[in-house]
């Protein structure tokens, strides 16, 4: 690989895969968290949690962490999550649950060190989903000498999430007196707390960042948890106190890290963002105006090809170009060869008096009256001047002549039901179209405009494909998909544009002409060029034009009088049946091996 | 003993460890030892085995013999594979390769226990019923099932190999297919442990090889192509029910080939294979395909309906997946995740640098093993050749099935897309298409 090539594809490979990363996923977050905690007398707690999360990477589970401290008991009573109907009650999964409704609303618990791990499945879209946990904590609130303690961490250090509108409302069982009752905040550096009605403390937290975290500690008289056992009889207070001066005054530096990390990240995946958004708004625009230049391109050609469709046809066709019955096949079929085209060179050859005529039966024609099909035979004598297709066609048929003593249309067959011997077919198939089309495209070279016109097609065309392919994947846009059609169809068209220049369409045109004067029975030979002067070469024409299968035509023709002998034996059905059977031999033969190479 | 489903796996392997209430067995560490000679045996018999159909596919070329050897080095290499990952045991270790072990194990027990293999009672995938088994006939040894899944991945590449050669690319070329799909990184991890991505890679690729011979081998007697294509019915099959939606990516991408193939040859023999795949892909599709869509664990969101309401609750269900989804982005998910940027949170590497490394230097490769193969896929549309464009509609088709339905997981992307790695690597060729051109274009004719 020279280095132009090498520098290329490492131009193409860094704008695919540099791309690649402006997809990236938002992390889990959630846009609120409340938190209801209602304290019992006996010290323990009703929790619900109802969290709604606004974007999910793994959207068919969410992980809820539940903090379970020494002592105390968890009881998971409901789990309720958001469908598209309304809130459906989740189970728990149970043992030997194999079917897949077992991840369909259910939820895991797994206790690990200091918390449990709350996993629900379910049917979550990939953008937001809402789960509501209600649970009861047994032992939860700490009774002391002189003060109960309430002291949880709702959210952890380590959940990595994040989490806007965080409420924690925890009620106590009786109303207190305010002056006694004392809450405190940890983990986050914002944060506002106040109390209600005289028995709720909330606290609300406008949002945290990864490294953050949320406890909350409402210290209350011990009396009005009357039922709850004393944890110590000692008094707590001034411990409490201590520990909140301690907080109070203690480094902070890594929340302040945890949110400049946080914003950082923020800044970075907004400008990331930014710069996807960019990037999308930028080869939409790219991928529309690529479109636009392709459909232009294949509009330029195709008004350029369709001025030159407008020539008027020659009215006198005598001084037409002469063309090969294979090379009008080719013309007439819009660029197909196939058995008619050999079948129709076969008979112009026998029309030069290259090669003479038989009919034996064909052991592949099932018919009970005719079976006749034609093999030809070298005849002797001076070798005209042919064409380079029929020239490769005389040899082949005089090898085959030297083997076999004729060349019957049953051996094709025969050949392409073997494996090598139908490629050996093929490669001989090829050589002699690819003649052919030497010899068409020999006279129909491109006009210098078009030349350019096509080469510009098949590099916008090409180009077009490869962008519609990368960057409508690479930017995840729908318009980037446009371009792969228009590319493809705009390739192809400029790759075959030379079936529709001047001389194409012409020949065409021209020959379509005849074809129809073949199927109105207008065959004036005046009126046609010399060299289709006799009822032969009219005949490998007709096959050329698909014009023998009107009987009246061939009839038309036969009454012109052919060359060869055999063929004036047989009336017009005969013939017909006779044409047909040799062709149907050699299209099956033909047709099959267009496979093999 | 609790099952927790391949749905659940995926998205979260370290919860399914916690529940699964493992069975003693004897392949703890100190059983593992016990069972080294047996382990070896095994391990020498797919040696002896690569070596044999290495040297088969390759008879006509001696020279490749170095291509046998690499192969073998990807076999060796999956088997130290295979010892690293079940280091900490074979019934605690991993996630999808775990579950189907674990209910292979149950699946042996019932045959041991006398009930007929067509009574069977197996979950999640067609696999387990195999590796149930072969549990049964030769013991329970997770190893053995592994080094199984080894060998049949280097068979895909022996196939892969010779679907090249067939389709005359040169020796060079086609052994360099075969050794980059077997030494793929990816494709070692996936297919060194008991999960079923080494045998749905091989039938695919066995399907598409045994096509390729029937549409070119011309003297088969007519009992040897009734028997070929039936193969290829029966692998459809297994195809199915190994992942459900291959019916209709494997059997449609037949479907064109054949049937672009019949319109440029209008053989007979295509057209009664094309319409045998065609009738027996509607049969399957009404005795396979409705029965096991309603427990088809790949769709994120379609168990829950279909309880009461069945099939059609169930198209509903695919078509709501399908409108929830941004289809650019699923198909830039499923084409190119993990992003590079995204590997070291995938969770079996996360935290191993040289894993990390590698998955990276493998995804760039991808993405140029693509951008590559764009030249090959434009070159087969000017080429018009039937068999290859019906590779081109499975890999079309298995794009979108698997990026409008599967999970939006990268893990899961990156797994099942692996069954792209050796169709894309057929056209991943820029010469042909290069030089066509400059051809083209440096000529005022076509000819």
């Amino acid at each position: 690989m020279n280095c132009k090539k090498l520098c290329i594809l490492i131009i193409i490979f860094i704008i695919f895969t540099g791309v690649s990363a402006f997809a990236t996923d938002p992390e889990n977050s959630i846009s609120n968290y409340d938190v209801s905690v209602r304290i019992n007398t006996d010290g323990s707690l009703n929790i619900t949690e109802n969290i709604k999360f606004t974007s999910l990477r793994g959207y068919n589970n969410v992980a809820i962490f539940i903090e379970k401290q020494d002592g105390e008991e968890i009881e998971i009573n409901n789990v309720y999550m958001l469908d598209k109907n309304g809130y459906i009650e989740c189970t728990e999964i149970s043992q030997e649950q194999w079917d897949i409704n077992a991840f369909m609303g259910t939820y895991s618990i797994t206790e690990e060190f200091g918390y449990l791990r709350l996993k629900v499945y379910g049917r979550f879209s990939s953008d937001n989903g809402t789960v509501v946990v209600q649970y009861t904590v047994k032992n939860a609130v700490k009774r002391y000498y002189d003060v109960a303690e309430y002291k949880r961490t709702h959210i952890f250090k380590d959940q990595n999430n994040y989490i806007s509108n965080i409420d924690i409302s925890v009620y106590l069982p009786i109303e207190a007196n305010m002056g006694l009752v004392k809450s405190y905040l940890h983990g986050v550096l914002v944060g506002r707390k106040y109390f209600e009605n005289n028995h709720i403390i909330n606290f609300h937290i406008p949002d945290i960042v990864p490294r953050e975290y949320v406890e909350a500690r409402v210290v209350f008289p011990e009396n009005i948890v009357f039922n709850a056992p004393y944890s110590d009889i000692r008094p707590k207070l001034p411990e409490i106190l201590q520990e909140e001066e301690e907080y109070i005054n203690s480094d902070k530096s890594d929340l302040l890290r945890a949110r400049e990390s946080a914003a950082n990240k923020a800044g970075r995946r907004a400008m990331a963002e930014k710069l996807a958004q960019r990037a999308r708004i930028t080869f939409s625009i790219l991928s529309l105006i690529g479109s636009g230049i392709g459909l232009y391109v294949l509009f330029k050609i195709h008004k350029k090809l369709r001025k030159l469709k407008k020539l008027p046809l020659p009215k006198d066709l005598r001084h037409i170009v002469r063309l090969t019955p294979a090379e009008v096949r080719f013309v007439i079929s819009r660029g197909r060869t196939g058995a008619r085209c050999i079948m129709a060179s076969l008979l112009h050859l026998v029309s030069m008096g290259a090669l003479e005529i038989k009919t034996v039966p064909s052991k592949y024609i099932r018919s009970e009256h005719n079976r006749n099909i034609m093999v030809f035979s070298i005849k002797e004598g001076l070798k005209p001047s042919m064409s380079l297709s029929e020239a490769f066609l005389y040899e082949l048929i005089a090898s085959a002549v030297k083997i076999y003593g004729e060349f019957n249309p049953d051996m094709l067959w025969e050949k392409a039901q073997k494996t090598e011997e139908a490629q050996e077919l093929k490669s001989y198939y090829d050589e002699w179209e690819s003649r052919v089309l030497k010899e068409y495209f020999g006279k129909n070279i491109l006009e210098s405009d078009l030349v350019f016109y096509r080469n510009l097609g098949i590099i916008t065309g090409a180009f077009l494909f490869f962008a519609g392919c990368i960057i409508p994947v690479a930017f995840s846009i729908w318009a980037g998909y446009l371009m792969l059609p228009v590319g493809l169809v705009l390739f192809m068209y400029s790759i075959r544009m030379q079936k529709y220049t001047d001389y194409a369409t012409t020949q065409y045109a021209v020959w379509k002409e005849i074809k129809h004067r073949f199927s109105s029975m207008n065959i004036d030979l005046s009126n046609l060029p010399a060299w289709m002067g006799n009822g032969s070469v009219l005949l490998s024409y007709a096959i050329a034009l698909t014009a023998e299968k009107n009987p009246a035509i061939l009839n038309e023709i036969l009454d012109l009088g052919v060359n060869e002998v055999i063929l004036n034996d047989y009336d017009v059905m005969q013939l017909s049946q006779l044409i047909k059977q040799t062709m149907h031999i050699m299209t099956m033969a033909f047709s099959s091996v267009q496979d093999a190479n | 003993m609790q099952y927790i489903s391949q749905y659940c796996l995926q998205v979260s392997p370290e919860a399914c460890k916690q529940y699964f209430i493992v069975e003693k067995t004897e392949y703890t560490k100190e059983g593992i030892k016990d069972n080294m000679f047996e382990n070896f045996l095994w391990m020498l018999l797919f040696i002896i085995l690569t070596v044999w159909a290495g040297l088969h596919f390759v008879k006509k070329q001696p020279k490749m013999i170095w291509f046998v050897i690499l192969s073998e080095l990807a076999l060796i290499c999956r088997f130290v594979i295979t010892f690293v990952i079940f280091s900490s045991g074979t019934d605690t270790t991993g996630t999808d390769g775990l579950i189907y072990h674990l209910v292979a194990k149950d699946v042996a027990k019932q045959i041991k226990s006398g009930i007929p293999i067509w009574s069977l009672e197996y979950k999640f995938t067609w696999y387990t019923l195999l590796v149930g088994i072969q549990y049964a006939i030769f013991g329970v040894n997770r190893y053995a099932a592994a080094f199984t899944n080894a060998f049949f991945s280097i068979l895909t590449g022996y196939f892969l190999t010779d679907i090249a050669l067939n389709l005359k690319f040169s020796y060079k070329k086609s052994s360099f297919i075969g050794i980059a799909y077997v030494l793929m990184p990816s494709m070692m991890v996936w297919t060194a442990d008991t999960r079923k991505e080494a045998l749905t890679f091989l039938v695919t690729v066995v399907t598409w090889h045994v096509t390729l011979k029937l549409l070119k081998e011309r003297e088969w007697p007519k009992y040897k192509r009734i028997l070929n294509i039936s193969l290829i019915c029966l692998l459809l099959w297994v195809s199915t029910q190994l992942r459900l939606y291959m019916l209709f990516t494997l059997g449609g991408g037949l479907f064109v080939s054949l049937l672009l193939h019949y319109i440029k040859t209008r053989r007979k023999s295509t057209l009664v294979f094309g319409c045998t795949v065609f009738i027996f892909c509607i049969l399957v599709v009404f005795t396979t395909v409705f029965v096991n869509i309603e427990n088809h664990h790949a769709l994120p969101k379609a168990a829950e309906e279909t309880s009461d309401e069945g099939i059609k609750s169930e198209v509903n269900s695919i078509i709501d997946i399908i409108l929830s989804k941004d289809i650019p982005k699923a198909i830039n998910g499923f084409l190119t995740k993990p992003h590079l940027e995204d590997v070291p949170d995938i969770t079996d590497i996360s935290g191993h640098n040289l894993l990390i490394a590698l998955v990276q230097l493998e995804m760039i490769l991808w993405y140029l093993c693509m951008i590559i193969a764009l030249f090959g896929i434009l070159d087969t549309f000017l080429r018009w050749d039937p068999y290859l464009l019906g590779i081109i509609a499975f890999m079309i088709s298995y794009t979108l099935i698997n990026a409008l339905l599967s999970e939006e997981v990268a893990d899961t992307y990156y797994r099942y897309r692996a069954a792209l790695v050796a169709p894309v690597l057929l056209f991943a060729d820029y010469r042909p298409l290069v030089n066509r051109i400059r051809n083209i274009i440096t000529r005022k004719t076509l000819y």
